[in-house]
């Protein structure tokens, strides 16, 4: 995609965004508006600078939509990009449904949105491996949450359906799946990085303490400065993924973003000092977001130790993507 | 030296203990009970106790004890999440400044109900123009018929809406250097000409508030202490709000639970739980020492950095034991975001690494 | 031995370049880490290998074939360093500066780069970097060396310190001040010298790991021909300015892999522990990643000709944290050996190290003003006005 193609697409989706943003939750359905613009003739062509902007925009002005759904459907290979996913309760292990020896199936997960989806896909245990069943969201039960952050529109789930009440989709794989999702929460996460760090630059390039701007002051500067850098370093670790070894490339990229973005968040809510402590101010429920994406699909921590525990096994460390390629002849 | 608790100190830290569990007992949060533990019954039991005023004079309704009790006292109630927070400010740092600075007046008048846990102080200091740079601040007191009309706006006063009375610093000369122009002042909150707009903070709680004042009368002897002279008072005032057990203490409780939980045979967790239990008597010994009266002026702002970076330490160490399904909902979460907090209320980080750097290092002033 | 042409695939080159690594495995044992003990030591060990990696081409890709490379972009270059690191050796170390100085001179000063460049990497010469001084280090355009104009070129007198292995250099890159000290950073010019010239006197500076690694130069009347001058008189800074790019992005990269090949050291000294460290491991991990994926994206930036401007201040935070972040980690998690066993003189040389890597090139404190600043676009700090 050359600059002036992505600027254009940037717009359109940073501008859809900011309005569903400014309209507020369940205002408006993002992924129809995303098939209307062209969405999925796009992500043919553009596969990974379609999803970048996408859900950079997204995170960046906080929208929460059933975009992801969309993603993982994709790579999941369902050609009906509507169907919700039961994502894996936030743990330590990768699955937290499974079909039993009886054949039921035992649901427990996330939705996004109190999804409107008929049909949901749920990744599930069974035996030494993961599948994924097909069934009706009517077979789930809904569980309160405390509403860390209600925007976000997660729902927890259950269920116990009997085999017959569902299907099991053919050729997916969950791990496939995982790493897009993985990838589309990494940019998320970048992009709430990014609009949390321009917020609170603006915040301290106008207050002024002592006679100056609070930008002017080392301890301030710093602050911003390595949250930037940790924006950048998340930035590059997507681009460094190679096609060839995307599940781990994603899962990498992933655990990047979401430790940069939880940082930045410490840092900006410092720099803007009590304002950055009230409900009103915008920059908690950025902090509250980068949060619970962050737990989705695992967590920074469970995937550093995920890294850690693969070197452990190697014996070495893995290079992630290889050296550089200069321009095409 | 010895530093085990002689026998009857002990004693005291364990009843306190045994109090604070049973006040806490019913709470779900027990975070932060200082700021938002307010409950005026159990204030007035802590007052029949004498844990309030514990080291004031008996004449103003003190009781005489030492430093070293009223620390194990507040330490072991603040551990165990007692809810303190309707007599926190005035037993920490009101009670003392008007001990130091007060007419007999007013230290006759205001104490014994502070020492009784009858009435709750807020703190008129910030203003939105005036944060880090306090000396900045606007809020007038102009002396006319002999009464002083206070004129401005305050903001981040927490406890303002359940307040009897706001410590309130005012300019009352505008021609002074700013340090040199401001005085404190004893406020009633029923007053005509307050108005009080609770502020919802990250938690989507509201202990502190937006306080407007206009055209609010007090009397002449609503003064404490020298007329312009608040800035050295206000010192001695902010070594009590900075150096105390407060600020290490503010998720103990929430720690205590994590680590019970934690996975002791991962290193990395039982490396923090080894780094979180130094860095905590280590901090610790830093209140003690400005408990006793040992610590150098402006030490307490490396007591409050320490203390205040070590609860966001555990604030990281809680939601890593706790796993990320703890960040969608509930007690962790919410302590999570109210961590960022502890490094900006009571004088930020950075102000207070400006303090280290020019009172006790020495290093030049930028 | 074979070499690929550089126009070779990618994949090609990486195959024959492994299949080179493995094939002298016998010769490259020894070189699985520097002497800890001595730079002099060093030199000398690791010649052969660098002369052979010269004659067999690895190290002449990626650069231009009239100053002695084999032609083909500066990424080729990345292929070496980071298979190198993969299988476990360390590059020669004289190497290093050939990433910092290189560049600049085959932009700035061809000539210079066509008569010197083929040595320096065969390992028959080798140059230093003579830029701070006792009172310009972060403050770099304040520097006082001297260089005075007359008919038959240029007389140095001045000082200057912490030149990395100046002592086993026998040309010098050195910034000097050609206009007045008044004219800061606009009045200072950039030569090649000649530390043979009389008038130079050269003092090796013990680092904190017990190596010669930094040296100090005093020059004294020591005349240079015209043809010293690289680029435009009182273009100095600009010349810096561009190599600091490089320094940046490719110095940056070539450590990446050797940080790399130490984090797998970690682990295999770990041994079975290693499983249950995973979360430190983890943690270094993401910083190395970090460092690497970053420092890639300004390497292929720089080699299609684009210059990154300010934001190339991050991928020199990225590998003071991405350094440190492993050498402490194998301090503190083999602790047991770190202090006493002669096995790990190794690791304690570059616990040292570690520490300059957030200060050498630029202090990170300076990078983060510099992002502040001219990438955020927060206000100039105010100075005192005192
Ligand atoms: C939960 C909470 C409760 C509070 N309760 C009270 C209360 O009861 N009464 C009361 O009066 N106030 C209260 N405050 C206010 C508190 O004292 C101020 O928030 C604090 O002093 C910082 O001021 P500010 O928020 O205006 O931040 P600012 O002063 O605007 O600072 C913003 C950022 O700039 C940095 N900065 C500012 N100046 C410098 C400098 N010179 N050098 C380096 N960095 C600098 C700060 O460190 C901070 O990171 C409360 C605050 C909070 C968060
Ligand atoms: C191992 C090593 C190898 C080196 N190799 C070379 C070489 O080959 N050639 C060469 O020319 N030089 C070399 N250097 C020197 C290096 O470039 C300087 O050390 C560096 O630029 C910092 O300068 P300084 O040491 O004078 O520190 P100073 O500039 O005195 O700085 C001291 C401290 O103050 C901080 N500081 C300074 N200014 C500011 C500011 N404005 N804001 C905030 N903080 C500030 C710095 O960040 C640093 O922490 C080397 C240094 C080391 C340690």
């Amino acid at each position: 995609m050359d600059a002036e193609t992505r600027e254009m697409y940037r717009k359109t989706l940073g501008g859809l965004m900011r309005r569903v943003g400014a309209e507020g939750a369940g205002e408006s359905d993002v992924v129809a508006e995303l098939r209307e613009l062209g969405w999925d003739e796009l992500t043919v062509e553009e596969p990974t600078e379609s999803v970048a902007l996408l859900f950079e925009e997204q995170g960046a002005a906080l929208v929460a939509s059933r975009a992801l759904d969309m993603v993982v459907a994709a790579a999941l290979g369902l050609d009906d990009r509507s169907v919700g996913i039961a994502y894996p309760e936030p743990g330590p292990t990768n699955v937290t449904s499974a079909i039993n020896d009886d054949g039921r199936l035992t649901i427990a997960g996330l939705l996004l949105g109190a999804s409107e989806a008929a049909e949901i896909a749920v990744p599930a245990q069974a035996g030494t491996g993961v599948v994924v069943a097909i069934v009706s969201r009517g077979a789930l039960s809904v569980v309160e949450m405390e509403g860390f952050d209600d925007a976000a529109g997660f729902t927890r789930v259950t269920g116990v359906v009997e085999a017959r009440h569902y299907r099991l989709l053919d050729g997916a794989a969950w791990a496939v799946a995982v790493a897009a999702g993985r990838r589309a929460l990494a940019h998320e996460l970048v992009g709430l990085a990014s609009h949390m760090i321009d917020r609170a630059a603006g915040y301290v390039i106008e207050r002024e303490q002592f006679g100056r701007p609070l930008g002017t002051f080392q301890a301030v500067q710093h602050r911003l400065a390595d949250a930037y850098t940790g924006l950048v370093a998340a930035r590059s670790v997507l681009a460094a993924i190679e096609p060839d070894d995307v599940l781990f490339g994603s899962l990498v990229a992933k655990a990047v973003a979401g430790r940069a973005a939880i940082r930045a968040a410490h840092s900006c809510t410092q720099v803007t000092g009590a304002i950055g402590c009230t409900w009103e101010y915008e920059l908690h429920r950025y902090l509250r977001r980068t949060h619970a994406l962050d737990a989705l699909l695992g967590s920074w921590r469970a995937l550093r130790k995920a890294i850690g525990q693969q070197m452990a096994e190697d014996g070495h460390a893995a290079r992630l993507g290889s050296a550089p390629e200069g321009p095409a002849a | 030296m010895d530093f085990a608790w002689p026998d009857e100190i002990e004693a005291l830290r364990c009843e306190a203990l045994e109090v604070g569990r049973a006040a806490a007992a019913s709470l779900s949060i027990r975070e932060e009970s200082w700021v938002r533990g307010f409950d005026r019954d159990f204030s007035r039991q802590l007052g029949e106790r004498g844990w309030l005023g514990m080291t004031w004079p008996r004449e103003v309704g003190g009781h005489e004890r030492t430093a070293l009790e009223r620390f194990v006292v507040t330490e072991a109630l603040i551990s165990t999440g007692a809810p303190l927070a309707a007599t926190w400010v005035g037993d920490r740092q009101i009670g003392p400044t008007l001990l130091a600075n007060g007419s007999p007046e007013q230290i006759a008048r205001y104490l014994p109900p502070m020492a009784a846990g009858e009435v709750t102080w807020s703190l008129g200091m910030s203003e939105p123009d005036a944060g880090s740079d306090l000396a900045s601040l606007r809020t007038r007191a102009v002396e006319r018929d002999g009464a002083w009309v206070i004129e401005g706006q305050k903001v981040w006063t927490s406890f303002a809406a359940v307040a009897d009375h706001c410590y309130l610093v005012a300019r009352t000369d505008p021609d002074a250097p700013p340090h040199a122009g401001m005085s404190e002042f004893i406020v009633h909150m029923d007053a005509p000409g307050i108005t009080v707009a609770p502020i919802r903070d990250i938690t989507g709680e509201s202990h502190f508030c937006e306080v407007v004042f206009d055209g609010v009368v007090l009397p002449r002897d609503a003064l404490v202490g020298k007329e312009n002279g608040s800035w050295q008072q206000l010192m001695r005032q902010l070594e009590h709000e900075r150096g105390g057990i407060d600020r290490l203490m503010s998720n103990r409780a929430l720690y205590e639970d994590a680590r019970a939980t934690a996975d002791r045979s991962n290193p990395t967790a039982a490396q923090e739980i080894a780094a979180i239990e130094t860095m905590y008597r280590i901090v610790r010994l830093a209140v003690i020492r400005e408990v006793i009266g040992q610590a150098p002026p402006g030490f307490s702002a490396v007591t409050k950095i320490l203390g205040t970076e070590l609860e966001q330490r555990i604030a990281q160490f809680v939601a890593a034991t706790a796993g990320p399904a703890a960040m969608l909902d509930g007690r962790v979460s919410r302590a999570v975001v109210y961590a960022p907090a502890y490094t900006i209320q009571g004088g930020t980080s950075a102000i207070l690494r400006n303090v280290i750097g020019e009172r006790l290092l020495g290093l030049p002033r930028r | 031995m074979s070499t690929a042409a550089p126009s070779a695939g990618r994949t090609e080159l990486v195959e024959q370049l492994d299949a080179w690594i493995t094939g002298h495995a016998d010769l490259l044992e020894a070189h699985r880490e520097h002497d800890p003990r001595s730079v002099e030591q060093t030199a000398e060990n690791e010649r052969e290998l660098q002369r052979l990696l010269f004659e067999d081409g690895w190290t002449r890709w990626g650069w231009p074939e009239d100053c002695g490379g084999l032609g083909g972009d500066a990424t080729n270059r990345a292929v070496l360093y980071d298979r190198m690191g993969a299988h476990g050796y360390v590059l020669p170390e004289l190497l290093g500066v050939v990433e910092t100085l290189g560049p600049m001179l085959i932009e700035f000063a061809r000539p210079i780069a066509q008569a010197h460049l083929a040595a320096l990497l065969r390992g028959d010469e080798m140059w230093c970097q003579g830029f701070s001084e006792p009172n310009a280090g972060s403050d770099l355009a304040s520097l006082r060396c001297k260089a005075t104009q007359d008919d038959d070129g240029f007389v140095v007198n001045g000082q200057k310190i912490w030149v990395s292995l100046g002592h086993v250099a026998q040309w010098c890159v050195l910034l000097a001040r050609t206009g007045s000290q008044e004219s800061a950073h606009r009045g200072i010019s950039m030569f090649m010298v000649d530390m043979s010239l009389p008038g130079i006197e050269v003092r090796p500076i013990r680092y904190a790991n017990g190596r010669n690694e930094l040296s100090e130069l005093f020059f004294s009347d020591v005349r240079l021909p015209p043809e010293a001058l690289i680029g435009e008189a009182g273009a100095g800074w600009n010349v810096a300015m561009y190599l600091l790019q490089w320094e940046r992005g490719m110095y940056a990269w070539q450590r990446q892999a050797w940080l790399h090949k130490r984090l797998d050291d970690l682990v295999v000294g770990l041994g079975s522990d290693a499983g249950a460290q995973a979360d430190r491991l983890g943690d270094v991990y993401l910083d190395l990643a970090s460092l690497r994926a970053t420092c890639a994206r300004t390497v292929a930036a720089l080699a299609r000709g684009e210059s990154p401007g300010p934001e190339i201040s991050v991928d020199k935070l990225l590998l003071g944290a991405g350094e440190q972040s492993v050498i402490d980690a194998a301090i503190e998690l083999l602790d047991a050996d770190m202090a006493l066993s002669p096995e790990a003189a190794g690791w304690r040389s570059d616990y040292f190290y570690a520490r300059a890597a957030t200060i050498y090139g630029g202090a990170a404190e300076i990078q983060r003003g510099i992002i502040a600043q001219r990438v955020l676009g927060l206000p100039r700090e105010v100075r005192s006005g005192r």
